[in-house]
């Protein structure tokens, strides 16, 4: 079942917009993942969607039809809040078939679709036991095991995996996935953790500061992000922001001291270039200028994770082999070599530097749009 | 002190099989210890049993025998005033007129106090007001809300006939005739409690997590389903608390009745707490009295234990 | 070693803390302000009330006043609740110092009071001083003594009477009831306010009221109970099934019926209902105890008239017993102490005294001379009717049937008269409900009189 996100928007009091116009489509089957920092309007989204609060403009239209007033139970989906909601006066069972009584389904139906959903998220052995009984991660699967009892196409998710800890988490990814694929669910997924949308999502929705930032695939989010909000948000470690000016025709500046060639001219003015710390490399000890100094050096395992300011003073993260040796003070040289985005002082994307070796004032770099 | 007594370290097998057998029995005393067990209790046992089992046990000693005029026991009756007092008709009035007021105070306190709890949960606008205003009997005393509900079913001059009157109903003497008596006292009584236990309710309803409520909207649930099957099991300690508390205290009603009916009229209010009162500090036949309210506590403690026995499994989770 | 210091320490804390709960206990068990203890000189006489409003008043100056005439004792004066309340006090401090030296006691307690040995009969100080008792109502001493010792002194004393809004009936037109009324004279004025006002008028009220059910029997001649009401000796049965007690109930229950007699329910709620239906002339008669005179008159635009009390139709009114109470003198003090108590009663009854109680409160005078006091002669001027209770009382013959019932348990007696009076005014058939309160009383009285000795 699809859904129809028409031009939606929530005001609580007048021209106080907590979310303005917020369009997408969502495929039937499809794993969505709505992505933001906290207060940026993802759970308020959620609900509106749910029906839990009313939509203020715009239209939903769920599997064809304008649900826009629909109450909550009709919309034919269902819902697994962060803190599980579950019943705590009610087994397992009677948590998952709340719902099937509620819509006053005949037990022997109940009966089979509870059974059938505990067994999906292997809870059977647990099935008479009351939530307090329960670890966390059988919780979140009772309140899984709920919404599959429910037989809705649609299940929205608020957070399911946050008070999990980080092992469980990243197990409890790969099997929502999994069961969202066997049910053939059409998931919409609220997550402030960009590394569960882009490691579950088909699709994901960027939203910051009451309005969306960019939808796309996983990859295109981070091959193409829109600005530099959505730039800086994906991706560990961090994209480095860098300020640039045009020097030369054809020829960026970044932070006083490190060159871009440009594929074409640009206008002089002030913008930002985005490069992620594994797009900049560093020339053996020794070789090229000194542009950087080592202010701290972060062991990550299978690289190092460099701090380093800029000789202007502008701060830089890029990473370096585990092999090589740095300490703090350390002087290095910086170069760029991998994609680099050219943003301009609102922050919105100009063009795209692909990768490629640069340093200092060799330029043989291709560019485009 | 404990450890400096002991000379050595024991091994830890050893300790762990002390600890597993103290879980089993309770804790074996040292001699010392016992010396200041017995300081430590001997206060509260000193206050108890002055104030409580002494008393306790005195009365059900009273029951036993009649009593001369200066209240001392004089003629050795043995179950007599407790069989005197089953088969008397006016006990058995007053029985049944407990059993009405009882069940009727319990039964309305709760159900309006949850009902005025329920609707201040909405954030509706000015719900402040009536937050303040719904816990407000709270503050008032007994003999306050006595006067108050006295002038309201006075007759003649009462509030209820007044508008009764303006509408052409028939005046009812609220005060004077068994029915609305009782009526009478059972909402004013009601009325007292509901300060309280709209209070403790309203609190019990706050507690429910929003996301049950969501939960189950999505799930299909109508607000009344939701009323009964997710805020009534999730507020069902309070309300077992509430009711526990309503009942004792309904079986101990002394301060409304005194002041609006003193009993009457025809005996249709005097309940079981009164009867002692006046048997005792008014007759001054204080082994009747005494037989009332052994009476009295063993039926008390026996509802008591039931509601136990029968809600406290409902209620746990 | 160690251990030793610290377990005398804590075990010193742990009796300190005993030593001061048994301290606080014994405080509030036991010190409680001496009442015989003597102050400035003065031998304290505590006396117990249960006055309240300007009866309390007055008893406060009377032993302000007590106190200046003479230097010798000291009267404190200590309100102490209902009369009820107040006989199970003075049984229960007897004997301690908390007891007072000189109590008052309400009328119905008087033989309790008496059987319980706690206090020294007044004849004891009449026959010392060779006190003066005729100067005092012969009706009220006969309620207060036994077998020709005077028990107490009749203090605080009043007579059941019937008061009329003289004002409202002359609006209505109708002719106020003669001074001795008979049921149907009663009956008549009730009818015809009814049916003048257009039933917008109550006609007559009787409170549910034991003592106003004692005093229908008084009026009409018949015991309460046998051996002469308890005045020949001590009472083994009830009599309230006799002829015209049945008469007096038909009377009031075909009334109550008819809706020209109003049901005012029991207890002070119902008294001051009637009071304030009175007041506002929607009430036109109800019977109540002269006591209320004042706050009748007072402030009242309406002229308040006042009858004896009700008699049965055919036979001369016997005369009611009085109410209210007496005061009593308690043994468990020093004789100084109780010489201290007798002259303060001694001063209460005077002429003087006497007439300023009855200005002041409305209970009546009861020593002869204070008719001729100024008090008294003012207030008749003001408001004639007032003398009416006086002169009922005086013009009753005390007997055994007028004199109070001589009974213990008489509390009770009221509690089981007044719920067949419920149950007849609510249309009960009158035998059962008097015989039902009969048996009661019966097995009261076997009771009492085995758990007592009798």
């Amino acid at each position: 079942m699809s859904i129809e996100l028409n031009a939606l928007g929530k005001a609580y009091t007048a021209d106080n917009w907590v979310l303005q116009n917020v369009t997408a489509h969502i495929e039937s089957g499809e794993f969505f993942a709505i992505v933001g920092p906290s207060g940026c309007g993802k759970s308020t989204l959620l609900r509106m969607i749910a029906g839990l609060i009313p939509i203020s403009t715009g239209e939903l239209q769920i599997d064809g039809k304008v649900a826009t007033d629909l109450p909550p139970k009709d919309r034919q989906l269902t819902m697994v809040f962060q803190s599980y909601a579950l019943f705590p006066f009610l087994s397992v069972t009677d948590n998952v078939a709340f719902g099937l009584k509620a819509r006053k389904f005949p037990a022997k139906e109940i009966e089979e679709r509870v059974t059938k959903a505990i067994k999906l998220v292997n809870l059977e052995e647990f099935k008479d036991r009351r939530p307090r009984d329960l670890s966390g991660g059988q919780r979140q699967r009772v309140a899984l095991a709920r919404a599959i009892a429910s037989d809705a196409k649609i299940c929205l998710m608020d957070e399911p995996l946050s008070n999990l800890d980080a092992q469980l988490r990243i197990k409890m990814r790969t099997e929502l996935r999994n069961l969202q694929q066997e049910l053939g669910l059409t998931v919409i997924y609220v997550t402030h953790d960009q590394v569960e949308a882009m490691t579950m999502a088909d699709h994901i929705m960027v939203l910051h500061d009451h309005k969306i930032q960019q939808i796309g695939t996983p990859l295109d989010i981070y091959n193409r992000p829109a600005n530099t909000f959505v730039a800086s948000f994906f991706g560990t470690p961090r994209m480095n922001l860098l300020p640039a000016r045009v020097t030369a025709d054809r020829e960026l500046t970044l932070a006083d001291t490190l060159k871009l060639a440009l594929p074409k001219p640009l206008p002089v003015a002030d913008y930002i270039v985005g490069i992620r710390p594994t797009s900049l490399y560093l020339l053996p000890q020794g070789e090229g200028e000194p542009n950087a100094q080592v202010k701290t050096v972060e062991y990550l395992g299978a690289q190092i994770l460099l701090e380093a300011e800029l000789s202007d003073g502008t701060p830089i993260e890029l990473t370096a082999d585990p092999d090589d040796v740095y300490r703090t003070g350390d002087w290095l040289s910086v170069g760029v070599d991998g994609n680099a985005y050219v943003f301009d002082h609102a922050g919105e994307v100009q063009f795209m530097v692909e990768g490629g070796r640069q340093h200092a004032s060799r330029s043989h770099a291709s560019a485009q749009a | 002190m404990q450890a400096e007594v002991t000379p050595a370290p024991k091994p830890k097998v050893d300790q762990s099989a002390a600890i597993s057998h103290k879980r089993a029995k309770g804790y074996n005393l040292h001699a010392g210890d016992k010396y200041y067990a017995f300081a430590f209790l001997g206060p509260s046992l000193l206050v108890l049993g002055i104030f409580v089992f002494y008393p306790m046990l005195r009365t059900l000693y009273l029951s036993l025998f009649l009593t001369n005029n200066l209240g001392r026991p004089t003629v050795f009756v043995g179950l007599k005033n407790y069989i005197g007092l089953l088969t008397s008709s006016a006990y058995q009035a007053s029985l049944q007129a407990t059993a009405i007021y009882v069940i009727g105070v319990v039964a309305l306190t709760l159900i309006l106090g949850l009902l005025l709890a329920q609707l201040a949960v909405k954030k509706l606008a000015g719900i402040q007001w009536f937050r303040t205003i719904f816990s407000a009997t709270m503050g008032v005393s007994v003999s306050v809300a006595a006067i108050f509900w006295l002038f309201i079913f006075s007759p003649s001059i009462g509030l209820f006939d007044q508008i009764g009157s303006f509408l052409h109903l028939p005046i009812v003497a609220w005060l004077t005739q068994p029915g609305p008596a009782m009526t009478a006292v059972i909402i004013s009584t009601v009325w007292m409690n509901l300060g309280f236990t709209f209070l403790i309710l309203f609190g019990a309803l706050q507690m429910v997590p929003q996301p049950l409520y969501e939960a189950s909207a999505i799930e299909g649930a109508s607000e009344g389903y939701q009323f009964f099957h997710v805020t009534i099991p999730m507020i069902s300690p309070t309300l077992f608390f509430t009711s526990t508390v309503t009942l004792i205290g309904a079986f101990k009603s002394f301060g409304l009745i005194d002041l609006m009916t003193a009993g009457g009229p025809n005996n249709a209010t005097n309940l079981m707490v009164y009867r002692v009162y006046q048997d005792a500090f008014l007759s001054g036949n204080y082994g009747l009295a005494s037989a009332e309210s052994v009476i009295l506590a063993v039926i008390i403690a026996l509802f008591t234990l039931l509601q136990f026995k029968f809600l406290e499994k409902r209620v746990t989770y | 070693m160690k251990k030793q210091t610290v377990s005398h320490k804590t075990f010193g804390i742990v009796a300190g803390i005993l030593v001061v709960l048994a301290a606080i206990l014994g405080w509030t068990a036991f010190s409680h302000p001496s009442a015989s203890a003597q102050s400035n000189g003065r031998i304290k006489v505590v006396f117990w009330h249960e006055m309240t409003g300007p009866a309390q008043q007055q008893l406060i100056s009377f032993s302000k006043e007590f106190n200046q005439s003479q230097s010798k004792y000291e009267v404190v004066p200590e309100f102490e609740g209902s009369y009820n309340e107040a006989v199970q006090k003075v049984i229960n401090t007897h004997g301690t110092d908390a007891s007072p030296a000189v109590f008052q006691s309400m009328d119905i307690s008087t033989s309790q009071m008496h059987h319980t040995g706690y206090t020294t009969p007044v004849q004891k100080f009449i026959d010392a001083d060779h006190y003066d008792v005729n100067q005092i109502s012969a009706g009220a001493r006969a309620f207060y003594s036994n077998q020709g010792t005077q028990l107490s002194m009749p203090f605080n004393t009043s007579q059941p009477v019937l008061f009329y809004n003289a004002t409202l009936l002359k609006k209505l037109g109708v002719t106020p009831p003669p001074v001795n009324p008979s049921y149907s004279d009663i009956t008549k004025v009730a009818t015809q306010v009814m049916q003048k006002s257009n039933k917008k008028v109550q006609g007559m009220s009787v409170e549910i009221y034991g003592w106003l059910f004692e005093q229908f029997m008084a009026n009409a001649g018949a015991s309460f109970a046998n051996n002469d009401d308890g005045h020949t000796s001590t009472p083994t049965a009830a009599n309230l099934t006799g002829a015209s007690t049945v008469n007096t109930m038909s009377w009031i229950q075909k009334n109550v019926k008819d809706g020209v007699f109003a049901n005012y329910g029991a207890g002070g709620n119902a008294l001051n209902n009637e009071i304030a239906s009175f007041l506002s002339g929607r009430l036109a008669m109800f019977l109540q105890s002269s006591a209320t005179t004042t706050q009748l008159t007072k402030g009242n635009k309406d002229q308040v008239g006042i009858t004896y009390y009700p008699h049965p139709d055919g036979q001369k009114s016997n005369g009611v017993a009085i109410g209210g109470a007496s005061l009593w003198i308690s043994n468990d003090k020093s004789a100084a102490v109780q010489r201290g108590a007798w002259d303060f009663i001694k001063f209460v009854m005077t002429a003087k005294s006497q007439a300023e109680w009855q200005a002041a409160t409305g209970y009546l005078a009861l020593n002869k001379g204070s008719q001729q006091q100024p008090a008294l002669l003012n207030m008749y001027k003001k408001l004639p009717e007032s003398r009416v209770p006086g002169e009922q009382l005086a013009a009753a013959k005390p007997n055994n049937t007028n004199s109070g019932i001589f009974m213990q348990g008489l509390i009770q007696a009221r509690n089981l008269t007044q719920t067949a009076m419920e149950q007849i005014y609510a249309g009960t058939n009158i035998k059962t409900a008097l015989q039902t309160a009969q048996s009661s009383l019966n097995g009261n009285i076997k009771n009492n009189n085995r758990a007592n000795g009798y």
